[in-house]
Protein backbone atom coordinates (compact mmCIF):
# COMPACT_ATOMS: atom_id res chain seq x y z
CA UNK A 1 0.00 0.00 0.00
CA UNK A 2 2.95 2.69 0.95
CA UNK A 3 5.31 1.11 -0.58
CA UNK A 4 6.67 3.87 -2.16
CA UNK A 5 4.87 6.73 -0.98
CA UNK A 6 5.44 10.57 -2.15
CA UNK A 7 7.28 12.14 0.66
CA UNK A 8 7.42 15.58 2.01
CA UNK A 9 9.73 17.83 0.51
CA UNK A 10 11.84 18.64 3.17
CA UNK A 11 14.67 16.54 1.59
CA UNK A 12 14.85 18.23 -1.61
CA UNK A 13 17.96 20.25 -1.17
CA UNK A 14 19.57 16.63 -0.52
CA UNK A 15 22.09 15.95 -2.93
CA UNK A 16 20.54 12.02 -3.00
CA UNK A 17 18.06 10.01 -1.11
CA UNK A 18 19.13 6.85 0.50
CA UNK A 19 16.83 4.84 -1.01
CA UNK A 20 17.21 5.44 -4.48
CA UNK A 21 21.29 6.03 -4.54
CA UNK A 22 22.04 2.50 -3.73
CA UNK A 23 23.24 1.00 -6.96
CA UNK A 24 26.79 2.22 -6.66
CA UNK A 25 26.94 0.76 -3.59
CA UNK A 26 26.14 -2.03 -4.52
CA UNK A 27 28.38 -2.83 -6.93
CA UNK A 28 31.06 -2.02 -4.57
CA UNK A 29 29.43 -4.72 -2.52
CA UNK A 30 29.45 -7.41 -5.29
CA UNK A 31 33.14 -7.78 -4.81
CA UNK A 32 33.20 -8.47 -1.08
CA UNK A 33 32.01 -10.81 1.12
CA UNK A 34 29.56 -8.50 3.36
CA UNK A 35 30.79 -9.18 7.52
CA UNK A 36 26.76 -9.46 7.86
CA UNK A 37 24.45 -10.61 5.44
CA UNK A 38 21.45 -10.80 7.98
CA UNK A 39 22.29 -6.90 8.34
CA UNK A 40 21.33 -6.51 4.94
CA UNK A 41 18.62 -8.88 4.79
CA UNK A 42 16.95 -7.14 7.55
CA UNK A 43 17.38 -3.55 5.89
CA UNK A 44 16.01 -4.36 3.03
CA UNK A 45 12.70 -5.85 5.15
CA UNK A 46 13.24 -2.74 7.10
CA UNK A 47 12.78 -0.41 4.05
CA UNK A 48 10.05 -2.43 1.88
CA UNK A 49 8.25 -2.53 5.22
CA UNK A 50 8.74 0.69 7.26
CA UNK A 51 6.24 2.40 5.31
CA UNK A 52 3.21 -0.37 6.72
CA UNK A 53 4.15 -0.41 9.95
CA UNK A 54 3.97 3.73 10.34
CA UNK A 55 0.99 2.85 8.35
CA UNK A 56 -0.82 0.58 10.82
CA UNK A 57 0.56 3.14 13.76
CA UNK A 58 -1.03 5.86 12.35
CA UNK A 59 -4.24 4.53 11.77
CA UNK A 60 -4.34 4.04 16.06
CA UNK A 61 -2.51 7.28 16.70
CA UNK A 62 -2.63 10.89 16.02
CA UNK A 63 0.39 11.40 17.66
CA UNK A 64 3.55 11.53 15.68
CA UNK A 65 5.20 11.01 18.63
CA UNK A 66 3.70 8.22 19.40
CA UNK A 67 4.27 6.74 15.72
CA UNK A 68 7.68 7.08 15.97
CA UNK A 69 8.18 5.52 19.32
CA UNK A 70 5.60 2.78 17.88
CA UNK A 71 7.36 2.08 14.89
CA UNK A 72 10.65 2.48 16.64
CA UNK A 73 9.02 -0.15 19.12
CA UNK A 74 8.38 -2.29 16.23
CA UNK A 75 11.57 -2.65 14.16
CA UNK A 76 13.35 -3.40 17.58
CA UNK A 77 11.15 -6.24 18.63
CA UNK A 78 11.80 -7.06 14.87
CA UNK A 79 15.38 -6.97 14.64
CA UNK A 80 15.25 -9.08 18.27
CA UNK A 81 13.17 -11.84 16.23
CA UNK A 82 14.83 -11.99 12.85
CA UNK A 83 16.57 -14.83 13.48
CA UNK A 84 13.36 -17.22 14.26
CA UNK A 85 11.55 -15.33 10.38
CA UNK A 86 10.65 -18.03 8.12
CA UNK A 87 10.64 -16.46 5.06
CA UNK A 88 9.35 -19.20 3.17
CA UNK A 89 5.81 -19.36 4.87
CA UNK A 90 5.96 -15.50 6.05
CA UNK A 91 5.73 -12.99 3.34
CA UNK A 92 7.77 -10.00 5.05
CA UNK A 93 5.01 -8.19 5.36
CA UNK A 94 2.89 -10.28 7.21
CA UNK A 95 5.89 -10.96 9.36
CA UNK A 96 6.42 -7.01 10.13
CA UNK A 97 2.64 -6.50 10.47
CA UNK A 98 2.44 -9.76 13.11
CA UNK A 99 5.17 -7.84 15.08
CA UNK A 100 3.67 -4.75 15.06
CA UNK A 101 0.11 -6.09 15.92
CA UNK A 102 1.94 -7.57 19.52
CA UNK A 103 3.70 -4.31 20.20
CA UNK A 104 0.84 -2.37 20.02
CA UNK A 105 -1.31 -4.73 22.24
CA UNK A 106 1.67 -4.52 24.28
CA UNK A 107 1.27 -0.76 24.37
CA UNK A 108 -2.54 -0.85 25.12
CA UNK A 109 -2.03 -2.99 28.01
CA UNK A 110 0.58 -1.05 29.84
CA UNK A 111 2.38 2.20 28.03
CA UNK A 112 6.12 2.60 29.64
CA UNK A 113 5.46 6.12 28.24
CA UNK A 114 3.16 7.17 30.57
CA UNK A 115 4.84 6.46 34.11
CA UNK A 116 8.20 7.11 32.84
CA UNK A 117 8.60 9.74 29.82
CA UNK A 118 12.35 10.09 28.40
CA UNK A 119 13.27 6.86 29.50
CA UNK A 120 12.46 4.97 26.92
CA UNK A 121 15.81 4.38 24.32
CA UNK A 122 15.86 5.43 20.42
CA UNK A 123 12.01 5.46 20.23
CA UNK A 124 11.54 8.27 23.34
CA UNK A 125 14.26 11.14 21.31
CA UNK A 126 12.35 13.84 20.61
CA UNK A 127 11.48 14.04 16.75
CA UNK A 128 12.91 17.28 14.71
CA UNK A 129 10.43 19.67 12.67
CA UNK A 130 11.23 17.57 9.36
CA UNK A 131 10.54 13.93 11.14
CA UNK A 132 7.53 14.96 12.83
CA UNK A 133 6.44 16.57 8.85
CA UNK A 134 7.04 13.09 7.58
CA UNK A 135 5.09 11.44 10.61
CA UNK A 136 2.59 13.51 9.95
CA UNK A 137 2.09 12.88 6.51
CA UNK A 138 1.74 9.26 7.43
CA UNK A 139 -1.13 10.14 9.64
CA UNK A 140 -3.18 12.27 6.93
CA UNK A 141 -2.45 9.87 4.32
CA UNK A 142 -4.13 7.41 6.86
CA UNK A 143 -6.69 9.81 7.48
CA UNK A 144 -9.40 7.77 5.19
CA UNK A 145 -8.01 4.35 6.73
CA UNK A 146 -9.26 5.13 10.54
CA UNK A 147 -12.60 6.43 8.83
CA UNK A 148 -13.15 2.55 7.74
CA UNK A 149 -11.87 1.70 11.02
CA UNK A 150 -14.00 4.01 12.85
CA UNK A 151 -16.97 1.71 10.73
CA UNK A 152 -15.25 -1.34 11.84
CA UNK A 153 -15.31 -0.41 15.49
CA UNK A 154 -18.69 -1.78 16.24
CA UNK A 155 -18.18 -4.95 15.03
CA UNK A 156 -16.06 -7.83 16.75
CA UNK A 157 -12.49 -7.32 17.21
CA UNK A 158 -11.70 -10.32 15.12
CA UNK A 159 -13.76 -8.68 12.29
CA UNK A 160 -12.00 -5.88 12.39
CA UNK A 161 -8.51 -7.23 12.48
CA UNK A 162 -9.49 -9.42 9.11
CA UNK A 163 -10.78 -6.30 6.92
CA UNK A 164 -7.99 -3.86 8.02
CA UNK A 165 -4.99 -7.06 7.69
CA UNK A 166 -6.35 -7.97 4.36
CA UNK A 167 -7.82 -4.31 3.33
CA UNK A 168 -5.74 -2.00 5.03
CA UNK A 169 -2.33 -4.50 5.53
CA UNK A 170 -2.45 -5.81 1.95
CA UNK A 171 -1.60 -9.32 4.01
CA UNK A 172 -3.76 -11.98 1.80
CA UNK A 173 -6.40 -14.11 3.35
CA UNK A 174 -4.28 -16.82 4.48
CA UNK A 175 -1.46 -15.16 5.72
CA UNK A 176 -4.16 -12.82 7.67
CA UNK A 177 -5.87 -16.28 8.91
CA UNK A 178 -2.19 -17.52 10.25
CA UNK A 179 -1.96 -14.39 12.39
CA UNK A 180 -5.21 -14.61 13.90
CA UNK A 181 -5.39 -18.00 14.57
CA UNK A 182 -8.21 -18.80 12.54
CA UNK A 183 -8.88 -21.27 9.52
CA UNK A 184 -8.60 -19.49 5.78
CA UNK A 185 -11.94 -20.66 5.23
CA UNK A 186 -13.16 -18.75 8.40
CA UNK A 187 -11.65 -15.90 7.77
CA UNK A 188 -13.05 -15.36 3.77
CA UNK A 189 -16.40 -15.85 5.64
CA UNK A 190 -15.99 -13.10 7.78
CA UNK A 191 -14.23 -11.06 5.81
CA UNK A 192 -17.16 -11.50 2.70
CA UNK A 193 -19.76 -10.68 5.97
CA UNK A 194 -17.72 -7.51 7.17
CA UNK A 195 -17.49 -6.50 3.35
CA UNK A 196 -21.03 -6.84 3.02
CA UNK A 197 -21.84 -5.19 6.12
CA UNK A 198 -20.02 -2.12 5.45
CA UNK A 199 -21.53 -2.05 1.79
CA UNK A 200 -24.95 -1.97 3.35
CA UNK A 201 -24.40 1.14 5.67
CA UNK A 202 -22.67 2.89 2.43
CA UNK A 203 -19.74 4.86 2.16
CA UNK A 204 -16.03 4.80 1.67
CA UNK A 205 -14.25 1.93 0.72
CA UNK A 206 -14.83 -1.33 1.26
CA UNK B 1 17.41 16.80 7.63
CA UNK B 2 17.33 13.52 8.05
CA UNK B 3 14.21 11.73 7.69
CA UNK B 4 12.87 9.80 10.45
CA UNK B 5 12.84 6.46 8.72
CA UNK B 6 16.75 6.75 8.10
CA UNK B 7 17.48 8.25 11.81
CA UNK B 8 15.15 5.32 12.83
CA UNK B 9 17.45 2.49 10.65
CA UNK B 10 20.74 4.62 11.79
CA UNK B 11 19.76 4.03 15.60
CA UNK B 12 18.29 0.44 14.94
CA UNK B 13 22.15 -0.73 13.53
CA UNK B 14 23.70 1.18 16.28
CA UNK B 15 22.47 -0.02 19.13
CA UNK B 16 20.54 -3.49 18.03
CA UNK B 17 22.71 -4.56 14.92
CA UNK B 18 25.18 -6.81 17.06
CA UNK B 19 22.07 -9.10 17.26
CA UNK B 20 21.62 -9.39 13.77
CA UNK B 21 25.96 -10.40 13.90
CA UNK B 22 27.01 -13.64 12.22
CA UNK B 23 29.18 -15.85 14.04
CA UNK B 24 30.89 -17.67 11.67
CA UNK B 25 33.26 -20.81 12.00
CA UNK B 26 36.85 -19.12 11.29
CA UNK B 27 39.03 -21.18 9.22
CA UNK B 28 42.45 -20.46 10.35
CA UNK B 29 44.55 -18.87 7.78
CA UNK B 30 47.91 -20.99 8.31
CA UNK B 31 47.07 -24.68 10.19
CA UNK B 32 49.08 -25.14 12.78
CA UNK B 33 48.89 -27.31 16.04
CA UNK B 34 47.85 -24.10 18.58
CA UNK B 35 44.46 -23.77 20.53
CA UNK B 36 41.59 -22.39 18.44
CA UNK B 37 40.20 -19.19 20.42
CA UNK B 38 36.22 -18.80 20.88
CA UNK B 39 34.31 -18.48 17.40
CA UNK B 40 34.37 -14.83 16.34
CA UNK B 41 30.85 -12.92 16.64
CA UNK B 42 31.09 -9.98 14.00
CA UNK B 43 28.99 -7.11 14.46
CA UNK B 44 28.08 -4.02 12.15
CA UNK B 45 27.01 -0.83 13.51
CA UNK B 46 26.45 2.15 11.26
CA UNK B 47 24.56 5.55 12.32
CA UNK B 48 23.97 8.84 10.86
CA UNK B 49 27.28 10.27 11.08
CA UNK B 50 28.20 7.76 14.01
CA UNK B 51 28.74 4.11 12.85
CA UNK B 52 30.35 1.58 14.45
CA UNK B 53 31.50 -1.58 13.36
CA UNK B 54 32.34 -4.73 15.25
CA UNK B 55 34.57 -7.48 13.54
CA UNK B 56 35.78 -10.34 15.71
CA UNK B 57 38.76 -12.47 15.22
CA UNK B 58 39.42 -15.58 16.00
CA UNK B 59 42.79 -15.93 17.78
CA UNK B 60 45.38 -17.93 17.80
CA UNK B 61 44.86 -18.86 14.04
CA UNK B 62 48.50 -19.08 13.50
CA UNK B 63 47.83 -15.47 11.67
CA UNK B 64 50.23 -12.35 11.93
CA UNK B 65 49.33 -9.61 14.33
CA UNK B 66 48.10 -7.24 12.15
CA UNK B 67 48.01 -6.69 8.56
CA UNK B 68 47.45 -3.25 6.08
CA UNK B 69 46.86 -4.38 2.46
CA UNK B 70 46.48 -1.73 -0.06
CA UNK B 71 44.42 -3.13 -2.85
CA UNK B 72 44.58 -2.01 -6.75
CA UNK B 73 41.45 -0.10 -6.31
CA UNK B 74 42.83 2.45 -3.68
CA UNK B 75 41.39 0.66 -0.82
CA UNK B 76 42.86 -0.38 2.40
CA UNK B 77 42.45 -3.23 3.79
CA UNK B 78 43.05 -3.31 7.62
CA UNK B 79 43.34 -6.63 10.06
CA UNK B 80 44.05 -6.89 13.43
CA UNK B 81 44.41 -10.47 14.82
CA UNK B 82 46.17 -9.46 17.99
CA UNK B 83 46.02 -6.58 20.19
CA UNK B 84 49.78 -6.32 19.83
CA UNK B 85 49.38 -5.60 15.90
CA UNK B 86 47.21 -2.35 16.75
CA UNK B 87 50.78 0.19 17.48
CA UNK B 88 51.99 -1.38 14.19
CA UNK B 89 49.32 -1.23 12.14
CA UNK B 90 48.26 2.51 13.18
CA UNK B 91 52.09 3.30 11.79
CA UNK B 92 51.08 1.49 8.54
CA UNK B 93 48.69 3.47 8.27
CA UNK B 94 50.35 6.93 8.64
CA UNK B 95 52.69 6.14 6.40
CA UNK B 96 50.22 5.32 3.62
CA UNK B 97 48.81 8.38 4.58
CA UNK B 98 45.25 7.34 5.09
CA UNK B 99 42.97 9.44 7.05
CA UNK B 100 42.43 6.40 9.56
CA UNK B 101 44.04 5.83 12.64
CA UNK B 102 44.03 3.23 15.88
CA UNK B 103 44.44 4.90 18.82
CA UNK B 104 45.61 2.96 21.69
CA UNK B 105 42.77 2.07 23.96
CA UNK B 106 44.28 2.70 27.88
CA UNK B 107 42.01 2.61 31.13
CA UNK B 108 43.84 6.16 32.32
CA UNK B 109 43.16 7.82 29.22
CA UNK B 110 41.29 10.58 29.66
CA UNK B 111 39.45 10.70 26.38
CA UNK B 112 35.62 8.68 25.98
CA UNK B 113 33.93 8.13 23.10
CA UNK B 114 31.85 10.54 24.30
CA UNK B 115 34.25 13.26 23.61
CA UNK B 116 34.63 12.26 20.15
CA UNK B 117 32.49 14.59 17.77
CA UNK B 118 31.31 12.00 14.60
CA UNK B 119 31.34 13.65 11.09
CA UNK B 120 28.08 14.25 9.77
CA UNK B 121 27.86 11.87 7.33
CA UNK B 122 24.70 9.79 5.88
CA UNK B 123 24.75 5.89 6.50
CA UNK B 124 25.29 6.11 2.72
CA UNK B 125 29.11 7.82 2.82
CA UNK B 126 29.53 5.69 6.26
CA UNK B 127 29.10 2.97 4.11
CA UNK B 128 31.59 4.16 1.16
CA UNK B 129 34.17 5.13 3.68
CA UNK B 130 34.47 1.56 5.35
CA UNK B 131 33.20 -1.91 5.02
CA UNK B 132 33.54 -5.24 6.68
CA UNK B 133 34.90 -7.45 4.92
CA UNK B 134 35.38 -11.54 5.24
CA UNK B 135 36.54 -14.75 3.97
CA UNK B 136 39.08 -17.52 4.63
CA UNK B 137 38.86 -17.06 8.24
CA UNK B 138 39.90 -13.58 8.47
CA UNK B 139 37.72 -10.39 9.14
CA UNK B 140 38.72 -7.27 8.50
CA UNK B 141 38.02 -3.61 7.52
CA UNK B 142 38.33 -1.88 3.95
CA UNK B 143 38.38 1.57 4.24
CA UNK B 144 38.12 3.33 0.61
CA UNK B 145 40.75 6.98 1.74
CA UNK B 146 38.94 8.81 -0.44
CA UNK B 147 35.49 8.82 0.69
CA UNK B 148 36.50 10.42 4.03
CA UNK B 149 35.52 13.65 4.07
CA UNK B 150 38.69 15.91 4.41
CA UNK B 151 39.67 16.83 7.33
CA UNK B 152 37.34 14.06 9.11
CA UNK B 153 39.31 10.54 10.56
CA UNK B 154 38.28 7.49 10.50
CA UNK B 155 39.12 6.53 14.03
CA UNK B 156 39.25 2.27 14.14
CA UNK B 157 39.48 0.97 17.90
CA UNK B 158 40.38 -2.38 18.47
CA UNK B 159 39.98 -4.20 22.28
CA UNK B 160 39.32 -7.74 23.26
CA UNK B 161 35.84 -8.47 24.25
CA UNK B 162 34.95 -10.40 27.63
CA UNK B 163 34.55 -13.62 25.51
CA UNK B 164 38.22 -13.27 24.05
CA UNK B 165 37.99 -12.02 20.33
CA UNK B 166 39.45 -9.10 19.12
CA UNK B 167 36.84 -6.77 18.05
CA UNK B 168 37.59 -3.47 16.29
CA UNK B 169 35.05 -0.73 16.14
CA UNK B 170 34.64 2.05 13.61
CA UNK B 171 33.59 5.63 13.29
CA UNK B 172 33.99 8.34 11.48
CA UNK B 173 34.90 11.61 12.96
CA UNK B 174 35.82 15.11 12.56
CA UNK B 175 39.51 16.20 12.95
CA UNK B 176 41.96 14.07 13.79
CA UNK B 177 42.69 10.98 15.86
CA UNK B 178 43.10 11.52 19.91
CA UNK B 179 46.12 10.39 21.06
CA UNK B 180 44.85 7.39 22.84
CA UNK B 181 40.73 6.56 23.88
CA UNK B 182 39.79 5.13 27.34
CA UNK B 183 37.80 1.69 26.85
CA UNK B 184 34.02 1.31 26.88
CA UNK B 185 32.76 -0.35 29.65
CA UNK B 186 33.36 -3.77 29.16
CA UNK B 187 36.04 -3.71 26.65
CA UNK B 188 39.88 -4.60 27.15
CA UNK B 189 42.23 -2.70 26.23
CA UNK B 190 45.63 -3.46 24.50
CA UNK B 191 47.28 -1.94 27.60
CA UNK B 192 49.79 0.57 25.89
CA UNK B 193 48.67 0.04 22.60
Amino acid sequence: MHEDPLRPDDNADQQSDSLNDSGAEDSRRESSEPVSPRLGEFERVYRAQFGAVASYFARRCEAPQLVADLTADTFVAAIHSFAERDPSRTSDRAWTIGVARRVYARYRESDPRESRPGLRGSAQRLLDHAETKELMWWIDVERSSRELMDRLAPMSVLDREAVELVDLCELTPGEAARELGVSAGALRVRLARTRARLRREGGGRA
Amino acid sequence: MPRFEDRLWSELVERHGAVLAEQPVLARAAPRRVRRGPLAAAALALALGLAALVIALGRGGGTSAYAVVSNPDGTITVTIAELAGVQPANERLEELGVPARIPPTRSDCPTTRADLHPAHLTPEQSRESFEAVGGNGRYSIRIDPQAIPPGDTLLLRAYEEPSGPIAMRALVIEGPAPACLAPDHGQTGPGGG
